[in-house]
Parts: C-alpha cells; sequence; structure tokens
C-alpha cells in the first residue's frame, strides 16, 4: 500500500509585513490658523490706530490751513502795508522789510504748526508759492512808485529848471546865457547816464528837452517882450539875421536888430526849432496884443469912470440947494476925496454942510479936474441968477400927467435922463430927485443883468477863470462883451443924452453877444483840439489816445484797459469833468 | 502729541507685538506638526528594520523548505533509479512518511498563520493610517474653520472701523441721515 504523501502547496508570502503610513500633518495649516487667530485683535488694533491716523491726519491739516491761512493774511497786510510805506528802497534793499516781515510770519506759523514735519513741509511748500506770489506783485507796485517818485523828482527839477532860466536877464544876459548852458549840460549828463542805464528812452528824453526848451523860450520871450509887439517882430527879425550870420554872410551893421538885454531872449530862441521858435514868438505877439488891448482898455476905463465922476458932480450940482443942509457921505457917494474940495468953515458939522458948501465942493473938484465946460458955467450962472430971484425949477406937486408918463417909461425901462431934465418944471423936486436916482440904479441894475445873461450865454465861470488852461474862450468872450456893454453905459453918461435906459442896455448886450458868438464857437473848437492835444501829451506814458470826435468814450476804454486804475483814477475823473465842464456841457460839438 | 498720535502710535506697536506673539505661536503649531511628521517616518524605520528581520527569517525558512524539496524530489528519484539497477537505496518507513506528512502540513498551517499575520498587521497599519489621518483631517478642518472664523471677524471689525471714519468725515451720523 502506497501512503499518500502531503506535499504542501502554501508559500510564505513576500510582502513585508506592516506599510508606511502616508499621513503627514500639514504645519502651514495649524501655523495659519494661529495666524488667522490673532488677526482679529490685530484688525481691531489695526482699524483703531487707522481712525487715530484719521483724526490726527484731520488735526493737522486743519492747522495746516489755520497755518497757511494765517500767514496769507499775514503776508498780505505785510504787502499792503509796505507799498504805502514811504520806504520805497527798504523794502526789498536796504532793511529789506518784505524779508524781515515774511520770515517773522512764517516762523510764527511754523510755530503753531508743531513738530509734525510733513505738515511743516507742505506748509513751506505753499507757504514759498504765496510769498513769491505777493513778492512779486509788491515789486511791481514798488517799482511803479519808484518809478513815479523819480518821475516827480525829475518834473519838481524841470519845473525848477524853468523858474531859474526864465528871467529874462535884462541886465546881464551873458550871465544868463552861461547859466542857461550850464544847467542844460548838467541835465544832459544826468539824461545820458539814464539812458545808459535803461531806465530812459532816449526819444522820450530828447522830445522831454525841447519841450522843456520850449517853455523856458516862452517864459523868457514872454517876460522880455511883454506888452510891446513890436519887439516880438524885432526879435523874428533878429533871427532871420542870425540865420545869415550863422550862414556866413554879411550883415551890415545897420541892419542889425537893437535888443537892448534881449540877447538871452534870442538864445533860448536859437535853441529851439525854427518853426518852435516862430510858435514861441506868435504866441508872445499874441499876449503882447492882448496886454496892450488890455492897458488900452485900462487907460479907457479909468477915463470913463473920471468922467462918469464928473457928469455924477455936475448933475449933482443941481440937486443941492442953498438953503438946505447934507451930510458928507452923501457928497462922498459921487466924489472921491470930497473932504479935500469942501470950504474949511464947512468942517465944523460934516453931518449938516450947507448946500451952497456942497455946491462949492463940487465946483472946486471940477475946476481942480479941469471940467467945467462953457456950458455947464452958464448953467451955473443960470442957476444962481434964478436962485437969487427966489425962482425954483420945481413945483410944489407934480403935473400928474408928466409923473404918469415918467413912471410909465421908468416901468418899461425906456425912461432917459433927456425925459427927465426936459420935464423938470413939471415935477416936484422930490419927484425930479426919485427919478434922476431911478436912471442911475435901473441902469446899474440892467447892466448888471447883462452881466450876467452874457456869463450864461459864454458859461464864464470865475473859478475856472483862474486857470489859465481854462475855459479861455468863455473868458475871452464874456470880456468882450462886458468891456464893449461898460464901455458904451460910459460914453453915454458922458453924452449929454444921459445914462443908457435898460432897453438899450438889453438890446446892445443882444447884439453884443451875437457879434461874438462866432469867434466863441472858433476859439471853444480851439482850445478843444488843443487840450485833447495835451492830454494826450501828458499821459502818453499811459498809453491814451484820445480822439477828437469821441475822446469820452476813448477816456472810458482806456481807464477800463488799465492794470492798475488806482494810481490813475484822479487824472481819469479830472480829464472827464473838465471835458464835459469846459466844452460838452456847453454844447460844444466837433 | 495730540491724543490721537498716541493712540496711532500705541495701535502700531500693539499691532507689531500682536504680530510677532502670532508668529512665535504659528512657529510652535509648525514645529508641532514637524514633530509629528517626523515621529511617523521614524516609525517606517522601525517598520522597516522589523520587515528586514522577518524578510530574512523568511528566507532560512525557504532556504530549509528548498533543501527539503531537493531532497525529496531530486535525491528520492536518484534512489529509486540505483534501486532498480539493484542497488538496495530503500529506507524510510510508513510512519516515516507520515511524519513527514504530518510536517509538511504543520508547515502549511505555520506559511498560513504567517501570511495571515503579514496581512493583519497590514491591515492594522492601513487603520492606523485612516485614523490618523481622520484625526489630521479634523484638527485641519478645525483649523481652517478657526481661519475663518477670525477672517470673518477681521473683515466685520475692518468694516466697523471703515464705517466709524466715514462716520466722522461725513459729520457724523445726523449729517449721513439728515
Amino acid at each position: 500500500m502506497r501512503i499518500p504523501v502531503f506535499r504542501t502547496r502554501a508559500a510564505a508570502t513576500q510582502e513585508a509585513p506592516g506599510r508606511s503610513i502616508q499621513a503627514r500633518m500639514r504645519g502651514d495649516v495649524l501655523a495659519q490658523a494661529e495666524l488667522q487667530k490673532v488677526s482679529v485683535g490685530q484688525e481691531m488694533v489695526a482699524q483703531i490706530g487707522e481712525y487715530a491716523k484719521m483724526r490726527y491726519k484731520e488735526a493737522e491739516e486743519l492747522k495746516l490751513n489755520e497755518a497757511l491761512l494765517s500767514a496769507e493774511e499775514g503776508i498780505r497786510t505785510a504787502s499792503r502795508d509796505l507799498s504805502r510805506s514811504s520806504q520805497l528802497y527798504n523794502i526789498f534793499e536796504g532793511e529789506n522789510l518784505w524779508d524781515q516781515q515774511t520770515s517773522a510770519i512764517r516762523d510764527q506759523a511754523l510755530d503753531a504748526l508743531g513738530g509734525n514735519r510733513f505738515t511743516r513741509q507742505k506748509f513751506l511748500e505753499r507757504y514759498g508759492q504765496m510769498e513769491v506770489t505777493s513778492r512779486f506783485q509788491l515789486r511791481g507796485v514798488v517799482d511803479r512808485k519808484i518809478e513815479a517818485a523819480k518821475q516827480a523828482a525829475i518834473t519838481a527839477r524841470n519845473e525848477q529848471m524853468v523858474v531859474d532860466l526864465s528871467d529874462p536877464g535884462l541886465t546881464d544876459p551873458a550871465a544868463m546865457i552861461e547859466k542857461y548852458n550850464a544847467t542844460l549840460a548838467g541835465m544832459t549828463v544826468d539824461q545820458a547816464r539814464s539812458v545808459k542805464n535803461g531806465t530812459a528812452n532816449p526819444t522820450v528824453v530828447q522830445a522831454a528837452n525841447l519841450k522843456l526848451k520850449k517853455r523856458i523860450a516862452e517864459n523868457v520871450a514872454s517876460a522880455y517882450i511883454g506888452s510891446d509887439p513890436i519887439l516880438a517882430a524885432t526879435m523874428l527879425g533878429a533871427l532871420e539875421i542870425q540865420d545869415q550870420i550863422d550862414l556866413g554872410e554879411d550883415v551890415p551893421k545897420d541892419e542889425m536888430p537893437a535888443l537892448r538885454g534881449g540877447s538871452y531872449a534870442l538864445y533860448t530862441l536859437q535853441n529851439l526849432p525854427r518853426d518852435e521858435a516862430i510858435n514861441v514868438l506868435a504866441d508872445a505877439l499874441t499876449n503882447a496884443n492882448k496886454f496892450a488891448a488890455l492897458e488900452e482898455k485900462m487907460r479907457q476905463r479909468a477915463e470913463a469912470a473920471e468922467k462918469d465922476v464928473i457928469q455924477n458932480a455936475k448933475n449933482r450940482y443941481f440937486y443941492y440947494q442953498p438953503d438946505e443942509t447934507y451930510s458928507i457921505i452923501d457928497l462922498n457917494r459921487f466924489l472921491p476925496n470930497a473932504l479935500k474940495y469942501l470950504p474949511k468953515e464947512a468942517f465944523a458939522d460934516v453931518e449938516n454942510i450947507k448946500g451952497t458948501d456942497m455946491r462949492t465942493a463940487i465946483e472946486t473938484y471940477l475946476d481942480a479936474s479941469n471940467a467945467i465946460t462953457p456950458d455947464f458955467r452958464e448953467k451955473i450962472n443960470k442957476l444962481d441968477e434964478e436962485e437969487n430971484v427966489s425962482f425954483s425949477p420945481y413945483r410944489e406937486k407934480s403935473d400928474p400927467k408928466t409923473y404918469d408918463e415918467l413912471f410909465a417909461y421908468k416901468n418899461i425901462g425906456d425912461l432917459r435922463y433927456t425925459d427927465v431934465e426936459d420935464a423938470k418944471r413939471e415935477l416936484s423936486r422930490e419927484d425930479y430927485v426919485y427919478f434922476i436916482n431911478s436912471l442911475e440904479t435901473e441902469e446899474e441894475e440892467a447892466v448888471s443883468a447883462a452881466k450876467r445873461y452874457a456869463q450864461a450865454t459864454f458859461q464864464y465861470d470865475e473859478q475856472t477863470a483862474l486857470d489859465p488852461d481854462m475855459g479861455r474862450a468863455s473868458k475871452a468872450a464874456f470880456y468882450s462883451v462886458v468891456a464893449e456893454l461898460e464901455r458904451a453905459v460910459a460914453d453915454r453918461r458922458l453924452s449929454a443924452q444921459g445914462p443908457m435906459t435898460p432897453t438899450e442896455i438889453n438890446q446892445l448886450t443882444r447884439n453884443l453877444i451875437t457879434d461874438q458868438k462866432d469867434f466863441f464857437d472858433q476859439q471853444l473848437r480851439q482850445d478843444y483840439i488843443g487840450t485833447i492835444d495835451r492830454y494826450n501829451d501828458l499821459y502818453g506814458g499811459t498809453n491814451i489816445n484820445l480822439s477828437y470826435e469821441n475822446p469820452l468814450a476813448d477816456l472810458d476804454t482806456w481807464y477800463s484797459g488799465l492794470a492798475d486804475q488806482k494810481t490813475q483814477e484822479a487824472n481819469y475823473a479830472r480829464i472827464k469833468s473838465t471835458l464835459k465842464r469846459e466844452y460838452f456841457d456847453k454844447g460844444f460839438k466837433f | 502729541m495730540s491724543i490721537f498720535a498716541a493712540i496711532s502710535l500705541g495701535a502700531q506697536l500693539i499691532g507689531g507685538f500682536q504680530s510677532r506673539s502670532a508668529a512665535n505661536r504659528a512657529s510652535k503649531k509648525a514645529q508641532q506638526a514637524a514633530e509629528f511628521n517626523a515621529s511617523i517616518i521614524e516609525r517606517d524605520i522601525d517598520l522597516l528594520e522589523r520587515q528586514r528581520g522577518i524578510i530574512n527569517a523568511n528566507f532560512l525558512v525557504q532556504q530549509e523548505r528548498a533543501e527539503q524539496e531537493f531532497e525529496r524530489d531530486v535525491q528520492a528519484v536518484a534512489r529509486s533509479g540505483f534501486a532498480y539497477g539493484g542497488f538496495d537505496m530503500s529506507q524510510g518507513t510508513p510512519m516515516e512518511v507520515l511524519r513527514n506528512n504530518a510536517r509538511e502540513f504543520e508547515y502549511q498551517k505555520s506559511v498560513e498563520r504567517f501570511n495571515n499575520q503579514i496581512t493583519n498587521l497590514q491591515i492594522t497599519d492601513a487603520q492606523e493610517e485612516a485614523e490618523l489621518n481622520a484625526q489630521l483631517a479634523r484638527m485641519e478642518g478645525g483649523a481652517t474653520a478657526a481661519g475663518l472664523r477670525a477672517q470673518g471677524t477681521r473683515s466685520l471689525i475692518s468694516s466697523l472701523g471703515q464705517a466709524a471714519q466715514f462716520t466722522y468725515q461725513a459729520g457724523g451720523l445726523k449729517e449721513i441721515f439728515k
């Protein structure tokens, strides 16, 4: 028997026991979790910090704004104060007041700001911008003021120069010529320095010099020629002869003009261009003519006044009654220095002088004035005779018809002296005196009214009449009418017709005004053109350009275009008011 | 120094200290995780050592087993051949065969037991790994949840802080809602 053999088929596994564990703890997750846990607290602290930081920044911003505001205000105040300061040269140079004041403002603001560097830095940046802007603005103002002060000084100096050189030097013309040369040479040196420095324009300087020389020549020539028009013509001839001499021509001695003491005047004219010199002489000639005419008028006026006194004295002679008494005041009203002509015995009681003494005083005066004509002598004698026979020229009571007639004439302003004289015997003495006095009174009133009428017509103003450059047309026309009127009134007083009636005065005034109107218009136009030219010349440096056609609109345009209106405000107002008052309010149209 | 400047400065310092503290804690946690991972890796070293012992023992068994099979399958055939040639090669008895069978069976059981042990050991390790994974997942999930909660809280605080700033800059609630 075969025993079965058991053979195992099991085989031991080749695998190793156990296995590697792949699980790993992730440290990053845990670390992250720890960080996240803390982040809550961190966030809270951060938010508190952010809030505090925001509030801190707000506070810093507020401080910065306040400091900037304070600095801006301080700079503005400093700028304003310094712009009004008289120490112009110490603002940016010298004591450097601007730097001193702005540094103090800056330091004060920085003290208020505290220590935050960023805030201080921001402030300094903004402050620098403000300071620079204000500095340049102020520098512009200061420069303009310095320039204006310089111009004022130059103007004053020039004015003084004109005054010094305007003496005609009649006694020592050579000394004046020397002074003229020395002064102008000094001025030329100063101007050359300014031109070299670039502070003056050579063209402007040349024009200003010519103007200065012209003014000197005008003053000297006017003073020399005075009221003698012949001298002006002689001076013109001398200029021409001087030209011939300068050209090397021989001029005979007898043709040489005789200008006693006038060589300086001639020299000032020679220093001008010929056309300017002729203009100066033409003006001097015009003035001389005016002076001559004025002298003649004054002489005539004095004569008329004397005639007036004589006529009044003659008229008054017949007024005094031998048996009545009068006050010396009555005599003084028409007779200057009446006491001088009164008989000595009348001095005892000057308030009660006899009519005969009053007549004696008048007769003495008329004798002294050589004014007793044969006619008047005859009248005196006749009166004496009449009085000697106790004949009175007056009625006890006026004739009503005559009185009414004269009164009616008086009311319409047509009562004449001859009417009263002719009706003398029909009037009482009181009525006669009343009408005679009314003639004088009404004449005076009519003349006054006529003057006011002329004044209104030509817009003559006593205030502007004081200014030689203003209202020349009005002045000339008004003076002309008044002078003619007064002459006519005086003539009539001296004539047998007696004083003019108001009607006659009014008519004469109207005629005179009509005669003057054309001349007035022409003169006004000439003045207007001269005024516009003068303004354009005077303020040419500010770019003013007034047209003849519409200067007021041009003036407004100029003013509105100015960067700094404050400096020209007064000039603007003055030019405008002058143009309106002198021309446009008078109805002038170019 | 204004009160707000002082608060701002204080907040910055506190924030710095908080950051440092948080970083310290985070580094500690990272260190712990590293220690944990290292211990698991070190366990693999032990495991490999044990595997080497088992493999070596198994190798000896296999050697012995191979010798036996050689004796039985190769030498026995030779001896049968010789016996057939006239040589008296017979040896062994039925008892011996039975003993061999018994040994053979014993060996099979040992092998199967060994294989079973190995499989159980592997299952145990898988079990342990699964447990570890679960533990770690729970731990990481907790950390993530905590992080997310903190993130939400932080967002809320941030919103409140920004709202406070806005309210102040707007001039107060009255100005906002008027």
